[in-house]
């Protein structure tokens, strides 16, 4: 029994084995995430009626004002690119989570919170407390020098500094998204844009990851740090999933599985509310799927059941490769199907969950690597 | 040193009595959506003064549930200023809420260049599920004077 106790503890909760390459695919898609998802434009949120988190301590309603917003935007990108390039994590980690806090601090602060970034937030929470935890005990990863340092810097602000001014200011961008615009729509520019920036930034901060491969003064994170930071995001995602299944069982006083069927009638409490935020006739019908679960209340527990169920064993994923992509999927299946019920959308969930639980950069690093390389990325790191 | 699995395990339930207490305070929230399914559920939304829907996104950026999100936050500040022995606000109240929540979107419908009706209407509707189907029940919650 003790024996079988012991190895459930030693399974449990795993450090995995991230290399350089894995670290960096990862680094960049998240940086890739953040700049996806950030307001492009000033945000419309003029005052903070009720302030929360930072808005307590400061008026972030400059972020609204075009001009400190496109400042703003603009350090945001060279943080981020910073970030990518793997240059002093327990810097450039906690200013990007800052940063990031801001503009969502400020839309929470309108007094009707709005619940689609506080994922991607918390995960950089979660990766900053680590880096600065392993900077301050001495373990963390090293500065590098001042050359490679400055290198780095000048690159992230010429880089952001082309796409976001030069391009603009010459009329070579305006002239290419007419042409865009004219291929592929109104939106088309702003994606195609985005795109650029986001393959750009990708390939120079990957030429400045395998430069600082080459010297160790370049001072990359370390695997152990890598494998922290891949726990702490894990960590932080799983726990908000966990979190939300308290606070159903704390709301509904423990009776949430038993009235779980009761969930289809706020689906169709959402179509509603859809339909009278634009008047789009699309969501004046109510779907057959959310009557028909209605309509059998066993069939409605257990599929809603089976979602809390996941919700609350993720944590179990932590660290883990094949668990966490497992998970992983069951995740995006379930978001997939509450979109196709009720219309409600979760993107930045799906796109965290895909990029650290079913762990993207995880399969493409597995898919290129060789021999030894490949079988280190099986193994579990050789700290307990 | 400490295992990381030993300060996972300490971690985990601060972090999730830590969301649960603060609530909705950015990056943290205890993520209450659909967290007590019941058999009535309740909507708002937006009409001029003849109870003709509006576009509320449309015009404010601000979407229906976040009408109702509003009503709440505001109603919680309210009660927290007048501290009530009872559970819910009077009608006098309520009217000052719900007129806070429409300057609140008339500002916001100026910041994107837009114009609300002089007057307005939120209306609340019950929604409930019985004998195979959705019954609806509206009522005007709240008509500007």
């Amino acid at each position: 029994m003790k024996a079988l106790f012991r190895r459930a503890w030693d399974a449990f909760l795993p450090i995995p084995n991230v290399d350089q390459f894995e670290a960096f695919l990862t680094r960049a898609f998240l940086a890739a995430i953040l700049h996806r998802f950030l307001p492009q434009e000033a945000m419309d949120a003029v005052a903070q009626p009720k302030p929360v988190g930072l808005a307590h301590l400061m008026d972030l309603t400059w972020l609204s004002q075009p001009q400190p917003y496109a400042i703003f935007h603009f350090v945001f990108l060279v943080i981020a690119f910073l970030y990518a390039s793997g240059i002093v994590l327990q810097m450039t980690l906690p200013v990007l989570t800052l940063l990031h806090l801001l503009p969502y601090t400020l839309l929470n602060s309108q007094a009707s919170p709005h619940h689609g970034y506080q994922i991607i937030s918390l995960a950089l929470v979660g990766m900053s407390v680590v880096a600065v935890a392993q900077g301050l005990s001495g373990k963390g990863q090293p500065w590098p020098s001042l050359k490679h340092l400055l290198i780095t810097v000048i690159l992230a602000v010429v880089t952001t500094v082309l796409f976001d001014r030069f391009m603009m200011m010459r009329g070579a961008g305006e002239t290419i998204a007419q042409w865009i615009g004219a291929m592929f729509g109104a939106q088309g520019p702003s994606y195609v844009f985005s795109l650029l920036r986001i393959v750009v930034f990708t390939l120079l901060a990957k030429a400045l990851t395998e430069y600082a491969m080459k010297d160790e003064k370049r001072c990359l994170p370390s695997p152990l740090l890598n494998a922290y930071l891949l726990i702490a995001a894990q960590f932080m995602i799983g726990g908000a999933y966990l979190v939300s299944v308290c606070s159903k069982m704390q709301m509904s006083k423990g009776q949430w599985l038993v009235n779980s069927h009761y969930v289809a009638l706020d689906f169709v409490k959402t179509m509603r509310q859809s339909y009278y935020s634009a008047l789009d006739p699309k969501f004046a019908q109510d779907p057959a799927s959310v009557l028909f679960l209605m309509s059998h209340e066993n069939l409605a527990r257990l599929f809603f059941g089976g979602g809390v169920l996941l919700e609350t064993v993720l944590i179990l994923a932590v660290g883990t490769r094949w668990l966490a992509l497992f998970f992983g999927i069951a995740l995006l299946v379930m978001h997939s199907t509450i979109e196709e019920l009720m219309t409600l959308t979760f993107p930045t969930n799906q796109y965290m969950d895909t990029l650290f639980y079913i762990n993207v950069p995880f399969l493409i690093a597995l898919a290129v690597a060789k021999g030894d390389d490949r079988k280190a990325l099986l193994t579990r790191h050789s700290i307990p | 040193m400490v295992s990381h699995k030993i300060i996972i395990l300490v971690a985990l339930p601060v972090f999730c009595a830590l969301s649960l207490q603060l609530k909705e305070n950015y990056p943290f929230s205890h993520f209450p959506m659909y967290g007590n399914p019941t058999p009535v559920s309740q909507y708002y939304h937006l009409t001029d003064g003849e109870g003709k829907p509006l576009p509320i996104a449309t015009l404010t950026g601000k979407t229906a549930p976040k009408l109702g999100k509003m009503l709440r936050s505001y109603r919680d500040e309210r009660m927290k200023e007048i501290k009530p022995k009872v559970k819910d606000l009077s009608k006098e109240d309520w009217a000052l809420v719900c007129q806070k929540v429409l300057d609140y979107l008339r500002q916001q419908a100026a910041v994107k260049h837009m114009q609300l009706p002089a007057k307005m209407k939120i209306m609340s509707t019950e929604i409930r599920y019985a004998d195979g189907k959705v019954v609806e029940t509206p009522e005007v919650f709240f008509a500007e004077p």
